[in-house]
């Protein structure tokens, strides 16, 4: 049986690592954009 | 215990029908904006190849983000608890697997223009009317999923009747595919993925609010504990046939090949990487939603909705446009990306090679448009109907992509790969894989696909081997005018 602290870890893990996600593409999305190298 | 069905929290058809619209617009605005930037086919078809970092890993990304990953990975949690979840994320890994693969490519066919061309240049016509026959399936088959999602979602969440919304997503992809292209594709792309994934956390955080964790565990232990088991057969065999069918998804699909052929030489195997890395804690952000179902009280009677109602169920009709907005979005950056990359390889594998090999890039442009208006009128005559559940059409295609995942990464980097062995790779492995699909389980069938497919390639390599001249796969690209 997997038990109640992993279960939680690996849901706030998710939730954190989707935040995340979002928050470097934002970033990457403004450096491209600065550097001329978007497109 | 109190007993909710999904007509307690849906939309007004008529907010349906607006976010429908406004969104609609939006992408189709967008698409003309970007469109103009495609100055030629190379514009068209793949952006310029010169796509940035940024917008290349959130279009590897939000294509891998369909509806049948926000709809499926709850249905997966539901029914095969926590493993269940993790099986879904491993389908990451065909990102993170096509990374280095992708970097070859680009090294290998810097003018490619579609994975049929591989697979004609290194195996020759047989094994590529094999790998037509598969991937164009495969495609189809994602794309009918996806219709149907489509449709099936309006009509669940705001009432609009299932031809009715089916016909509105298919219709707005094929005009904003249509008009911009690439360019389009992988910028509408960009804003879905940021969409998807803060609409996700918004969504997590307010179950998490609503349910403890210590609930949702306590209420499984109790009502279900085969979900929370570590040893759970069925669960475990199907994390590595997800994992192997999204293997065989990435590396047979053009959708894949069309946007390593699209990015910067520098950043191609970067953006893949980091679009798996994205993408990874999905199903498990969506899919954990559903495993707060039983402690919500609520009477799931379609595992397919059950994330939806979850959503609808905690936060009323605000609940209910996100839902709405996070599934459309899911269900564009994943439509138009296979319209345009099946187009593609439509318009290079049989239009070009087959009827007009001398045809120009004015008419090669021309083409692709109709055939992307084509493929969209044939998903939608076959989602008309509405036939099978969404795991049921998704799974079918499992064995048939796991039977290519050996020959293609093996050609890419084994130069004795032998080419008979190849098709006798895809065709048994195909065969094999269809035959457990159907006698043992939908679970089994890529994986037993990729090991028969695996076991003949490698004999080709090491007994009978083939050399081939890399060069081959350098092919000139068709005439300017």
């Amino acid at each position: 049986m997997f038990s109640p602290a992993f279960f939680a870890i690996l849901i706030a893990a998710a939730l954190i690592g989707t935040g995340l996600a979002v928050t470097i593409m934002i970033l990457m999305l403004r450096r491209d954009r600065k550097n001329k190298t978007l497109w | 215990m109190s007993i909710l069905a999904v007509s307690d929290a849906v939309l007004a058809p008529w907010i349906g029908w607006v976010l429908l619209i406004v969104l609609g617009l939006l992408w189709v605005f967008l698409g003309i904006l970007w469109g103009r930037k495609a100055k030629n086919l190379e514009g068209y078809m793949f952006a310029g190849r010169n796509v940035g970092l940024a917008l290349g890993s959130a279009t590897a990304m939000a294509t891998w983000v369909t509806s049948n990953t926000t709809m499926l990975a709850p249905q997966f949690a539901l029914q095969l608890g926590i493993w269940g979840m993790l099986a879904y994320s491993t389908a990451s890994f065909g990102l993170f697997l096509f990374a280095p693969m992708a970097k070859r490519i680009r090294d290998l066919m810097p003018k490619g223009y579609s994975s049929g061309d591989f697979i004609r240049l290194r195996y020759g016509k047989l094994a590529w009317v094999c790998y037509l026959g598969i991937t164009l399936f495969y495609s189809i088959t994602w794309l009918i999923s996806m219709g149907m999602a489509g449709g099936i979602l309006l009509n669940v969440i705001a009432g609009v009747p299932y031809e009715f919304g089916m016909t509105a997503i298919l219709l707005v992809c094929v005009l904003y595919t249509l008009f911009g292209g690439l360019y389009a594709v992988i910028g509408t792309d960009f804003i879905q993925s940021a969409i998807i994934l803060v609409g996700l956390v918004v969504v997590g955080v307010v179950v998490v609010q609503n349910v403890e964790f210590g609930v949702i565990y306590s209420d499984l232990r109790t009502e279900q504990p085969a979900l929370l088991k570590i040893l759970l057969p069925a669960a475990i065999i199907a994390l590595f046939n997800n994992m192997l069918f999204g293997i065989g998804e990435v590396f047979n699909n053009n959708v894949w090949w069309s946007r390593a052929f699209a990015f910067r030489k520098e950043i191609v195997g970067r953006a893949f990487a980091l679009g798996g890395l994205f993408w990874l804690p999905i199903p498990i952000a969506a899919g954990f939603i559903a495993l707060a179902a039983g402690s919500l009280g609520l009477n799931v009677v379609s595992p397919d909705m059950v994330g939806p109602l979850v959503i609808s169920n905690l936060l009323g009709v605000t609940g209910s446009v996100l839902v709405f907005i996070i599934i459309f979005c899911s269900l564009a950056s994943s439509i138009d990306s296979l319209l345009a990359a099946t187009s593609d390889l439509v318009t290079e594998d049989i239009y070009r090679k087959g009827f007009r090999p001398n045809a120009s890039q004015g008419e090669l442009r021309f083409a692709n448009k109709g055939i992307v208006i084509a493929i969209g009128a044939l998903c939608w005559l076959i989602c008309l109907p509405r036939i099978g559940d969404l795991a049921t059409v998704l799974f079918f295609a499992g064995p048939l992509v796991g039977s290519l995942i050996w020959p293609i990464a093996a050609g890419l980097f084994w130069k004795q790969t032998n080419p008979r062995w190849v098709i006798a790779a895809m065709v048994a492995g195909s065969v094999l894989g269809l035959v457990a699909y159907f006698n043992i389980g939908w679970y089994s069938g890529a994986l037993v696909a990729a090991a028969v497919s695996m076991v003949l390639t490698a004999v080709g390599i090491w007994v009978f081997p083939k050399d081939f001249d890399w060069n081959v796969l350098n092919e000139s690209p068709p005439k300017e005018s």
